[in-house]
């Protein structure tokens, strides 16, 4: 007998990307109340989209490099008119 | 030049960054954006702000350098390939029980332990797999627009993200992040 696990990891992670139907809906949900591996695989890929959102937030500032700004300048002034 | 570089410089840099995820890269295609825009600085129409031009630029550099990484790496066959197989078994059941993770968003993002293990898995990943990953998840860019610009369906983008998942799942508890029983 085939498990659904397989298929519960793809759901879970279309439930990020798409609204599922109520049928996908409900059989994710039904195997997970049954399947503490999938239901821990959905929590950590919610855990980890949050937090991946978060990560790009928490970014420090980047600057373009002074060498880059004054090769372009240089650059842009070589260029014929 | 100097007023556009100082005024969208550090702008067109982050963005480049994000997507291309190496300095070096980034620097090198806002170069080229800047010095491209420039010598077409005539056809500029004045109907999009400069900032908008500029950005537009911008993508399509680094949509080609995408491109051409993918092309060196030979990696169009990527897609095809079936990572699922390390993951489950012939029943397609877990090969190995999955593990709680608890933690906080919020701690996570800010840890410098996860970030060099996120950037060591993200780097583990196929590059258009990497790519689509990256601009969907961490920057939230719009699902369509990124179908249109790396010319993917909407159901190959939705396997990438699923493989990706799957595969930084695993990477990341094998740096110790979620591997508690």
């Amino acid at each position: 007998m085939n498990h659904f696990c397989q298929q519960a990891s793809r759901l879970a992670s279309d439930k990020l990307e798409r609204r599922l139907s109520l049928n996908e809906s409900l059989r994710l949900n039904i195997h997970c109340l049954i399947c503490s591996s999938c239901r821990h695989y959905t929590a950590a890929l919610r855990l980890l989209h949050v937090t991946l959102r978060k990560t790009h937030e928490a970014e420090p500032p980047q600057k373009l490099p002074a060498a880059t700004r004054q090769q372009i300048i240089r650059q842009c002034k070589e260029q014929p008119e | 030049m100097e007023a556009w570089v100082s005024a969208w410089g550090d702008f067109l840099f982050r963005y480049a960054i994000s997507r291309v995820q190496d300095r070096d890269i980034a620097a090198d295609l806002v170069q080229e954006t800047f010095l491209a825009a420039w010598k077409g600085r005539q056809s500029f129409k004045g109907e999009a702000s400069r900032k908008t031009w500029l950005t537009g630029i911008l993508k399509h550099k680094i949509t080609d350098h995408i491109r051409q990484q993918i092309r060196r790496r030979k990696l169009e066959t990527a897609l095809d390939d079936d990572p699922a197989s390390p993951w489950f078994q012939d029943d397609h059941s877990w090969r190995e029980p999955q593990r709680a993770w608890h933690d906080s968003p919020d701690r996570l993002a800010h840890d410098k332990d996860f970030r060099l293990a996120l950037d060591d898995c993200l780097s583990h990943l196929p590059a258009r797999q990497r790519l689509v990953f990256i601009l969907r998840e961490i920057n939230g860019d719009d699902s369509e627009e990124i179908c249109k610009q790396y010319d993917i369906s909407t159901t190959n983008l939705h396997v990438l993200m699923h493989r990706a998942r799957l595969a930084l799942r695993h990477c990341l508890q094998s740096h110790g992040f979620g591997a508690s029983s």
